[in-house]
């Protein structure tokens, strides 16, 4: 096993404080019942961190090079993309 | 030179767990995909139905759900770090907690299931409710799997199965949890937040 893989304890429980600030900041916006392109906007940002996060430090494949990690990453950054643009469509 | 080396044994890290289950991954990911493509286009055709049976869900229930996957994950990095050190015990203490955390989820969830169905809906009361139901009802599934597959583990790590050399199993049950979490990321904004 190598060194590189896995983050260490602090850098985890600090990745954990940053996904559950970005939760509620999604769970805030959710009880104001923001709604609009920007709020779309922000909070499939957020999506997004989140999910690269949990790939890179949480799943462990920040130093995994090729496809596996690609089409993880593809899926926190192409799915979001996708769901802007259905939600930019039925906007205008 | 040495950096150049570094970066050459980075690239050639192998993935973590079995190889198997990164195809179940993939193909997991793929059918969730498609189906949060569909959710949105479908929205995009009935947005004031969408817009409105979104509020009835419960927004709460939802956050600690999220809450309790996302610890839950720690929890499972946690015992993937642990392990890797050679510490058994709390490699072990740290699946038992992440399957508190996914226990809290599943509670939550048919708590919320039973105020639904209570209410008298059901899969065809609309097209909002079709999605909502189906999404989350078969990621409950892949829950209740990832818990089966967590506790399987724990209990072969009990048994003295898994060292700091050896402990693919745990490697690919933590893949497989943390996929789990990652669709309820998308899922929750999508379906109880975003309008």
């Amino acid at each position: 096993m190598s060194q590189t893989r896995f983050s260490s304890s602090t850098k985890l429980t600090i990745i954990w404080v940053i996904l559950i600030s970005l939760t509620l900041s999604t769970a805030y916006i959710g009880y104001l019942e923001l709604s609009g392109l920007y709020i779309v906007g922000f909070l499939l940002l957020t999506v997004t961190i989140k999910g690269q996060l949990i790939i890179d430090h949480y799943i462990g494949l920040k130093n995994v090079r090729g496809f596996w990690r690609l089409a993880m990453l593809g899926f926190v950054y192409v799915i979001p993309g996708i769901i802007f643009t259905g939600y930019y469509l039925s906007s205008v | 030179m040495s950096e150049s080396v570094a970066q050459s044994a980075i690239a050639k890290e192998p993935l973590p767990g079995d190889l198997a289950i990164w195809f179940v991954i993939m193909a997991e990911m793929l059918v969730f995909g498609v189906f949060f493509i569909v959710y949105v286009f479908v929205r995009s055709n009935n947005v004031e139905l969408f817009n409105e049976y979104q509020l009835e869900l419960h927004r709460i229930g939802g956050v600690i759900n999220t809450i309790a996957l996302i610890t839950s994950s720690y929890f499972v990095a946690m015992g993937v770090y642990a392990i890797r050190k050679g510490d058994v015990q709390r490699t072990g203490n740290m699946l038992l907690l992440a399957l508190l955390m996914g226990a809290i989820f599943v509670g939550v969830k048919i708590w919320e299931y039973s105020h639904v169905f209570g209410a008298g809906i059901h899969l065809s009361t609309n097209t909002f409710y079709t999605f909502y139901i189906s999404l989350t009802f078969f990621h409950f599934m892949h829950v209740i799997l990832g818990m089966v597959i967590l506790a399987v583990i724990y209990s072969f790590l009990r048994k003295g199965k898994y060292t700091a050399e050896a402990h693919m199993d745990i490697e690919t049950g933590a893949s497989y949890w943390h996929m789990v979490d990652l669709l309820w990321v998308v899922l929750f904004p999508l379906v109880y937040i975003i309008r």
